[in-house]
């Protein structure tokens, strides 16, 4: 089965759409190469989904060039780096020049990217080198900026997406509705490959219905995101990357924390490794309160690194067959009884006043006489009930 | 049997009717002669009666319970949202004058040493601020949690662990007003699990009550949070002998169903360990340190299930190198 996200792929720059003036400035770029000034490096920068790799791929087209990718999330950057240098002497296998990309670039770890930095500003006069990253601001290392000149990709229009689904729909013989390709488009945010992707799940689940479609695609960026940051910390094995994806995820550390806790030992089998593992995550916890307790929050960072990278360095042996990720326990519990909870937390300050003492201690003391009372006779739960001005029922519902 | 809440009905309204803590309650009556009171400093263990010596000082300094009434604000920090509010209470009770011609009012600030730090500076401007009017007493467990400043601006008095004779003379006393049967060991089982915490003791006294008829051992361990002891054991079992995702789920139970604290639970997991003999000596000492880093983490506020999580973790790392 072909993707439709790579099977609609733009192939020339003229087909990338709602970027025109980062075309504009690609192409002038390419004119000075093919008359064979050496330019900067291309800096593609923008959200995902807005049709960076697409342009590299179409910039090695439009060149005529061999175009050879290094994935930063993949495999070893550097190294392939390394490799293509070394070959770059000899000739190309049917004698075309080629191009480089290194795509997501943001994922490199910063000794990686140093290197990368320090190869390609070699490579550089050699031959042409395309880059890609999602945030331009927080993780491209200073050393990558230097060799390169930026190109924006902005987030994308919804109409610009819908009339692109739309389109999608006619070549394939669908018949959508403009209203359920606005809702995809809209829940999307500016990123076109996830509502390609979005558009090919619901069309193939033959799912024709505008509220399950609603259900299914709302779900989509929350589990999504935090579906690609477990493979990252408890699959992939790399580790770097696994922390810029929690940095990027735009999620609470402390509900993606329960993520990783629910999942890690389905993953990890052995003792050894399990033990480290549940050692960063304790270290990410105190991380956690010190950073609410000192009101510092760039401690979080810590708890960040700890809960993905502490985690994934000392996970021991890659996982075999597949598993599945499951919802954290402890979040359901609690969002279960939460509110039980809250109204339990209000009657224990009422009568923390009258006993003279903190509301925790009323919930652990004096909650299990009630309990217990509440279970027999009910005369202290009359009193109680007298003395707080809380209905009986209401209290047997909460306490007992 | 009354319907009551034993821990209040049987506070004592007086400092000569307190149990124990004799140079304490010397001291404060001295006070109470003299008419007037520096600002305080409560330390000691909990259960000892530093809310009962406050509420007695404000007793009998007020002689009247309207004049207490109107001129003794008692705050639990641990229940205050931050310094702010408590800035804000103190200032809505501190800034009209004393009630009925009182020199000064009384303001009762207990578990002061869960502010932070800066909050106990702040709170330290906040006394300065209203002594003319005001006099606290705040109430800790540990002074050295109490930052210098404050410290050498009130008067430290030193609440002692009660003797266990004390707490069951007065365990035996209620339990008589009461019309409750209790062995001599079911005494020392309260004792026993309410660590001479003496409040704590009378609750459990009142929870054992309203089950039984007569207060026996076996019924005071059963109420008192040690219900579970079987469950405990199984769950240590099962980490160490490789089954993590059963120990964690014991776990869960424990503290979502069962509603076990995290420091109950340590505590158990503590006590099942060192009387166990499936463990060798050197694992027990390991497993000691383990328990005792977990329990210092969750006395600083971290999770319970994740640190507990951690625990079941190095204790199948110990199973498995066996």
């Amino acid at each position: 089965m072909i993707l439709w996200v790579e099977k609609y792929r733009p192939k020339k720059l003229d087909e990338i759409i709602g970027q025109t003036s980062a075309i504009k400035q690609i192409k002038d770029w390419i004119e000075d190469v093919k008359k064979g000034t050496v330019r900067k490096a291309l800096l593609l920068y923008g959200p995902p989904g807005t049709g960076k790799t697409s342009a590299a791929h179409a910039i090695a087209n439009e060149l005529d060039f061999d175009a050879i990718e290094i994935n930063a999330s993949e495999t070893s950057a550097g190294e392939k780096l390394r490799s293509i240098i070394s070959n770059l002497g000899a000739p190309s296998l049917f004698g075309r020049n080629r191009l480089i990309i290194i795509d997501e670039a943001d994922a490199l770890s910063s000794s990686e990217a140093k290197e990368i930095a320090r190869l390609a500003e070699k490579l550089v006069s050699m031959c042409p080198i395309v880059i890609t990253v999602n945030d331009m601001y927080r993780n491209v290392p200073p050393e990558i900026r230097k060799i390169s000149e930026p190109v924006k990709f902005n987030r994308l229009r919804w109409t610009t997406i819908r009339s692109v689904l739309a389109s999608i729909a006619r070549e394939e013989g669908i018949d959508m509705s403009t209203e359920v390709l606005k809702e995809i488009a809209v829940n999307a945010s500016g990123d076109l490959r996830a509502a390609i992707n979005d558009l090919q799940a619901i069309c193939q689940g033959s799912m024709d219905l505008v509220s399950e479609i609603g259900k299914r695609v709302g779900q989509r960026d929350v589990e999504k995101g935090i579906f690609d940051l477990l493979k990252a910390v408890l699959i992939s094995g790399r580790c770097g990357y696994s922390k810029v994806v929690l940095r990027n995820l735009n999620q609470d550390p402390r509900f993606v924390f329960r993520w990783i806790e629910e999942n890690l030992p389905l993953f990890c089998k052995e003792p050894q490794a399990l033990r480290a593992a549940y050692d960063a995550l304790s270290e990410a916890d105190l991380f956690f309160k010190r950073a609410s307790e000192t009101g510092k929050m760039g401690l979080l960072a810590y708890s960040i690194d700890m809960m993905t990278f502490g985690v994934c360095s000392s996970k021991g042996q890659k996982p075999t067959g597949w598993i599945k990720f499951r919802f954290p326990d402890i979040i359901r519990r609690r969002s279960a009884t939460k509110e039980v909870r809250k109204e339990a937390k209000d009657i224990a300050l009422m009568l923390a006043k009258k006993l003279h003492i903190s509301s925790s201690k009323v919930i652990e003391e004096i909650f299990p006489i009630i309990r217990e009372d509440i279970k027999r006779k009910g005369r202290i739960l009359d009193y109680i009930s007298h003395e707080i001005g809380v209905p009986k029922e209401k209290l047997k519902e909460i306490i007992g | 049997m009354s319907y009551e809440l034993w821990v209040e009905k049987y506070r004592p309204k007086k400092l000569d009717d307190m149990v124990d803590q004799e140079e304490v309650v010397e001291a404060l009556k001295g006070f109470v002669k003299s008419g007037s009171i520096p600002h305080l400093l409560f330390a000691g263990p909990p259960g000892t009666g530093k809310t009962t010596a406050a509420l007695a000082l404000a007793n009998e300094i007020y002689g009247q319970e309207d004049l207490v009434q109107a001129n003794y604000l008692e705050l639990n920090a641990s229940d205050e949202r931050g310094i702010e509010t408590i800035r804000t209470k103190i200032k809505d009770f501190a800034k009209t004058v004393p009630a009925g011609g009182v020199p000064f009012k009384i303001i009762h600030l207990d578990e002061a040493d869960h502010l932070t730090p800066q909050a106990q500076h702040a709170l330290r401007r906040i006394m300065e601020m209203y002594s003319s009017s005001t006099r606290f007493i705040l109430a800790c467990n540990y002074s050295s949690r109490i930052i210098e400043p404050i410290q050498s601006r009130t008067a430290v008095f030193r609440f002692l662990p009660l003797p266990e004779s004390a707490i069951k003379d007065r365990l035996r006393y209620i339990a008589e007003k009461e019309g409750v049967a209790v062995t001599d060991e079911g005494l020392d089982a309260i004792v026993y699990v309410s660590e001479g915490d003496l409040r704590r003791a009378i609750n459990t006294l009142q929870t054992v009550a309203v089950v039984g008829k007569e207060i026996n051992k076996d019924l005071v361990f059963k109420m008192a949070g040690l219900a579970m002891p079987e469950k405990v054991e199984r769950m240590i079992k099962a980490a160490y002998e490789g089954k993590f995702l059963e120990a964690r789920g014991i776990l869960r139970e424990l503290m979502l169903k069962d509603g076990v604290s995290g420091e109950d639970l340590i505590k158990q997991i503590y006590r099942e360990i060192s009387m166990s003999d499936d463990f060798s000596d050197a694992e027990k000492a390991k497993l000691i340190s383990y328990i005792g880093e977990a329990d210092f983490r969750l006395a600083l506020g971290l999770h319970p299930d994740v640190q507990l999580g951690f625990l079941l973790a190095q204790i199948l790392e110990l199973g498995s190198a066996r």
